[in-house]
């Protein structure tokens, strides 16, 4: 018995190495590929480094005590905060939805789900160009539609609060594709003789639903959830082209806020420390999906 | 016999292949960035001339350019040549990654050569008294005017604010969708550059190249804008989202009877079909009649990177880029040419027939603060035009007490 226990040990101990042996040469390309910049940022978060001083010089977490204490970080938090629920629950529902009525035996469903995916192929900054066209207030689509329709039109990109309606609008239109594709692969993996015999016991729509396609995707829909929150909160190009951050600092997101104060104030040091407190912020919910999905 | 022949074609084959291997040795390429493609100087006589010499262009968008050349230097793979704008003379000459010319300037350009170039287009290219480009377009600010419609109404050309806003009222037709004036007021730094002539012209001044925001003349600059949109209503509440595409384009559009644009814009306005004498240029307006014009201009040049191994060749394009053809060829349609003898070709003058006004205007004008820290000043600017753009809450002394403080701070004063 103590011989087939040590066999057994060893045996797994084999198996355990010959897996990390397979899967080594991703990981040795996801750690260079995103370990290294890590690394190199937070490293640099560590310095005052600037596009006048470039050598950098060790001021430790000052930095971090900088940010977490300017009234613009804290702003720009908050509305990434605003900016991925609302991208975030908007993509999902619409998702849900779009893969649940994808999923049944519909006249053009193959051109509806081609069309379904476009927006996740076509790149960031092209739909920022897009909902521009679509917002622009004079020029704007939607706009002379309104006006068609003798309505109002709205300040989309000017007004405060339509210009971050604006841009979760954009954000929801780009994700939703990705949760409809995540989505309808578990739904279609659901053994049909489930609902079969649900319905045969009398439960409603919202029973089956709830008790047998939720727990069936729930592995599903915290992929999407997790991918959602990673892009949404570290959404930059399709709000950097739809308004720049503006009117004013009212989608000013925290990676716009990053993009600037690296990028536009060459302040490389202090733009560093947004990036790992950004990842930081993205590894802390990843963590809260796991736990709370299980 | 054949064996002497053998050895003869031997020899020769060996010699053409070490002049090949010459030639193709001694070819140089020089990267050369331009902030737009039709920055692109025509080569063909650049080829015949300097066959060993082979230029790439790449473009790397304006609004990319100053970051990505940044990043690039730390890299080690800047370019060789770029096209700069003046606001990045400062920083890149204080980081040492643009070459001071003054030396190199003397040993490859005439005398006669170097007057033809407008005395005021050196103060674009230097930072702290050192040239560190070769002037080529400048580019400044100024008000197109509907004067077709202006004579229609019996409206003399607007010189003061009040008669911009006095036009724009009897002009502006909020059923047609015709606005009285557009700027620009997006969130990037050509709403800082539209901005500043307005802020000198209102009599704003520059304390060793900072723009003294808190200011008597700042303040009624940044109530200006506000005021238009909140107050007078002569510009579009959706100012605040204009980039320069909608500023122009709504006059160009025929759906602004003013607007305060880039001067090469008079250009595209007589490609969209307005002709010159339908629409007029401006002076900057002044707040009282008997004020002087001011204006602030920005200028692209060309410039060599302390990176370039070539030195020698980089600058011969430069003298070939910055020559009065290609700065016909190139501001002919577009910005406005810093030689004197392109000033005198009667082409140029059938493509631009206002040139006079803008040779006077560019003696009204002053560069854009020249200082390294200049990209996060105009970010600061932004900001408060921002503020002062989406609503009439915003109290215009408060704005400015808040934008100097931080400018003062991103300058290091305080």
């Amino acid at each position: 018995m103590k011989m087939s226990n040590s066999i057994q040990f060893f045996d797994r101990k084999k198996d355990i190495r010959f897996a990390y042996t397979l899967i080594a040469p991703s990981l040795i390309v996801i750690f260079s590929l995103l370990g290294y910049p890590l690394v190199f940022a937070f490293l640099q978060s560590l310095q005052e480094v600037t596009a006048l001083k470039p050598q950098g010089v060790f001021i430790g977490f000052q930095n971090y005590i900088i940010v977490l204490n300017e009234p613009l970080f804290l702003t720009s938090l908050l509305r990434s905060f605003i900016f991925v629920v609302f991208s975030l629950g908007g993509s999902f529902i619409i998702g849900l939805i779009i893969a649940l009525l994808l999923n049944r035996d519909i006249f053009g469903q193959r051109i509806f789900r081609a069309l379904v995916i476009l927006p996740f192929i076509i790149s960031e900054v092209s739909i920022g160009v897009i909902w521009q066209w679509l917002l622009t207030p004079q020029l704007g689509v939607i706009n002379n539609i309104l006006k068609q329709l003798s309505l109002s039109p709205i300040r989309w990109l000017s007004d405060p609060f339509w210009a971050m309606f604006s841009v979760i609008t954009a954000n929801i239109w780009r994700l939703t594709p990705f949760v409809v594709l995540i989505l309808m692969a578990g739904l279609q993996v659901i053994d049909k003789s489930y609902y079969e015999a649900a319905y045969i016991d009398g439960a409603s729509n919202w029973q089956t639903f709830k008790h047998i396609t939720v727990p069936m995707i729930k592995p599903m829909m915290l992929v999407s959830l997790v991918y959602l929150s990673f892009a949404s909160f570290n959404q930059f190009a399709t709000i950097f082209s739809l308004t720049g951050g503006g009117p004013g600092n009212a989608t000013e997101v925290l990676a716009l806020y990053m993009y600037y104060s690296a990028f536009k104030h060459f302040n490389f040091g202090y733009g560093s420390s947004i990036a790992i407190i950004l990842f930081i912020i993205n590894v802390i919910l990843s963590l809260i999906y796991s736990k709370s999905l299980k | 016999m054949y064996q002497k022949k053998f050895l003869i074609f031997c020899l020769a084959l060996i010699l053409i292949l070490s002049f090949a291997l010459i030639v193709y040795a001694e070819k140089v390429e020089l990267t050369v960035w331009l902030v737009r493609d039709r920055f692109a100087v025509d080569l063909t006589e650049w080829n015949e001339q300097n066959p060993n010499i082979k230029i790439n262009y790449e473009v790397v968008p304006w609004e990319r350019t100053l970051d990505k050349l940044i990043l690039a230097a730390a890299a080690k793979r800047a370019p060789d040549v770029v096209v700069i704008d003046f606001t990045w003379v400062a920083i890149l000459g204080a980081l040492g990654h643009i070459k001071p010319l003054d030396d190199l300037i003397e040993q490859y350009w005439t005398e006669e050569d170097l007057n033809d170039f407008l005395p005021a287009s050196w103060g674009f290219v230097k930072y702290n008294g050192t040239i560190y480009a070769m002037p080529y377009a400048n580019l400044g600010r100024t008000l197109l005017y509907r004067a077709d419609w202006f004579e229609e109404a019996g409206l003399d050309p607007p010189k003061t604010w009040d008669d911009v806003i006095e036009a724009a009222k009897k002009l502006q037709d909020e059923e047609k969708g015709i606005w009285g004036l557009s700027v620009r007021g997006k969130r990037d730094d050509g709403t800082t550059q539209g901005w500043l002539p307005i802020f000198y012209a209102m009599g704003g001044e520059f304390k060793n190249e900072i723009p003294q925001i808190d200011s008597e003349a700042g303040i009624k600059a940044l109530k200006l804008y506000q005021d238009l949109v909140w107050k007078e209503k002569i510009m579009s509440p959706d100012t605040v989202s204009f980039g320069s595409g909608e500023a122009r384009g709504l006059f160009l559009a025929e759906s602004a009877v003013m607007a305060i644009v880039c001067s090469h814009v008079a250009s595209a306005c007589v490609k969209a079909g307005i002709p010159y004498g339908n629409f007029k240029l401006a002076y900057i307006p002044v707040p009282e009649k008997d004020m002087e014009p001011r204006n602030v201009a920005t200028s692209f040049q060309w410039a060599i990177h302390t990176q370039t191994e070539h030195t020698e060749e980089a600058i011969k394009f430069l003298k070939y880029a910055t020559g009065t053809q290609a700065q016909y060829e190139f501001n002919k349609e577009y910005q406005q040419a810093v030689r004197k003898s392109v000033y005198e070709l009667p082409e140029y003058r059938q493509f631009k027939p206002w040139v006079d006004f803008i040779l006077e205007d560019m003696k009204n004008m002053r560069p854009l603060p020249s200082i390294p820290e200049y990209m996060e000043v105009s970010g600061i600017i932004q900001r408060a035009l921002q503020e002062m753009l989406i609503g009439p809450e915003a109290d215009p002394a408060e704005v400015a007490r808040t934008a100097q403080q931080e400018i003062d701070k991103a300058v290091g004063l305080k």
